[in-house]
């Protein structure tokens, strides 16, 4: 079964219960998406929705952001979040409820198991950018976040093409971008980057998720940001934390090391703080995904 | 937390001059003074400090288990039923210097190799990958010892 990558549209249009996100989070990603956003828009539309509001006042008064005193009101919570911040609260749980919809079907990942992976995805990127001293590390995190999106649009949609994934790699020994290339002639990167444009995320996050697997085709605006999913989603999986439904590891794109300025020795001596920041992010997990 | 604790199961053994003793050789017997004083249990593999103290107490020669020599520190042993041990850090075998096994760390250790070999099997050829493989193993293995504790 060979579908052209046109046909990336068609999937995303036969994904009808896939919501366009609703009203306010669609106004909330304008807000945010602006060069540079206003707190007291973003605090008022967040504080739309009582839930999300909820979420924000909480991380705002973990451990996680260790403020001395305590965060009372929506507009303190995004001053001391931050855009980004916000933006994978958002995201992380209007994904999650989409995706954890009562009428979907029931897709072959444990939902639990793909959020600890792109929460650990997130955190492992945002170090990295961090490390790599790049501008923008805030959004390595939202890319991490959102890096396996796609696939959950396969699973829950394209039922039938994610078995035929599935035993692909299983049988062919492949890893499931492998397995999409060669059954679809995309991967699951770029029906969620196509995913991310529809719900207006940046340039820069649509094009980290867009080549996270193949970083050397990444213009060079997007390569630091691509490379930084990249090697932080591998080493998420090699650490244990979550899984987004493969048991192989994928190697290590030599170009994306070099775009963080790492090797092997380098790596090595990251792990323990990768590990210990997807440990601390374990607080942005949606509601309702088991700790 | 479920815990069990047994008796590492005696292995071939061999007797060896303590000036022959190496880092990472199991001792297969308790080790005593010659006033009976316990000096070494069995099941504690040497490291450096021990050896020295054993040769400064004129201790002349001990048994140690014939196949346990030569590993390195944080190395994972699977033995031939799938159980995995870990050495910590002295040397000592994640079973711990009593002699005795924490099964939940057995058992989440086993899994962490297993997801791991698993994990790297596709990658066997690529030498950065392979180079990780170590240090991820040493670094879980060391992970799974702090939560569970290594009964020493």
């Amino acid at each position: 079964m060979q579908i052209s990558a046109v046909q990336i549209d068609e999937i995303l249009a036969r994904a009808e219960k896939l919501p366009s996100l609703p009203g306010v989070v669609r106004e909330l990603m304008h807000a945010l998406s602006r060069e540079h956003p206003n707190t007291q828009e973003v605090a008022h539309l967040l504080a739309v929705d009582q839930s999300l509001a909820a979420r924000a006042l909480k991380l705002a008064n973990s451990a996680y952001y260790s403020q001395r005193s305590r965060i009372a009101t929506v507009q303190q919570a995004v001053a001391v979040l931050g855009f980004s911040a916000i933006r994978a609260i958002v995201l992380g749980a209007t994904i999650y409820e989409v995706f954890n919809n009562s009428e979907l079907e029931k897709g072959y990942f444990d939902a639990t198991e793909f959020w600890r992976h792109s929460i650990g995805a997130a955190a492992a990127a945002e170090n990295l950018a961090r490390m790599a001293d790049l501008p923008n590390h805030e959004d390595a995190f939202t890319a991490g976040l959102l890096h396996g999106v796609g696939l959950l649009i396969l699973d829950q949609f394209m039922q039938p093409v994610m078995k035929a994934l599935q035993e692909m790699v299983e049988t062919e020994n492949l890893t499931l971008a492998e397995a999409e290339e060669e059954l679809l002639g995309f991967d699951h990167a770029h029906l969620g980057a196509r995913l991310l444009e529809q719900w207006f995320l940046p340039a820069r996050i649509v094009g980290a998720v867009r080549f996270h697997h193949y970083v050397d085709m990444a213009e060079s605006d997007h390569l630091p940001l691509a490379a930084c999913v990249h090697v932080g989603q591998i080493m998420t999986r090699m650490l244990g934390h979550g899984n987004p439904g493969e048991p192989y590891f994928p190697r290590l794109h030599r170009a994306a090391l070099k775009a963080l300025g790492l090797n092997a020795d380098h790596l090595s001596g990251l792990i323990e703080g990768i590990d210990q920041a997807i440990g601390d992010a374990r607080v942005f997990l949606p509601v309702g995904a088991k700790r | 937390m479920p815990r069990e604790t047994r008796k590492i199961p005696s292995k071939e053994s061999q007797i060896r001059r303590t000036g022959d003793l190496q880092v990472g050789d199991v001792v297969a017997d308790h080790v005593m003074d010659k006033s009976d004083r316990l000096l070494v249990r069995r099941g504690v593999a040497l490291d450096e400090v021990t050896i020295s103290a054993l040769e400064k107490r004129g201790i002349e020669e001990i048994l140690i288990q014939a196949e346990a020599s030569k590993i390195a520190t944080g190395t994972i042993v699977v033995d031939e039923s799938g159980n995995a041990t870990i050495l910590g850090a002295g040397g000592q075998t994640l079973a711990g210097a009593r002699g005795v096994v924490n099964v939940t760390a057995r058992v989440e250790l086993k899994h962490e190799v297993e997801r791991l070999q698993l994990g790297f099997s596709r990658v066997r050829d690529d030498p950065l990958m392979m180079k990780l493989l170590p240090v991820l193993q040493e670094y879980l293995a060391r992970k799974v010892s702090q939560r569970y504790g290594d009964a020493r």
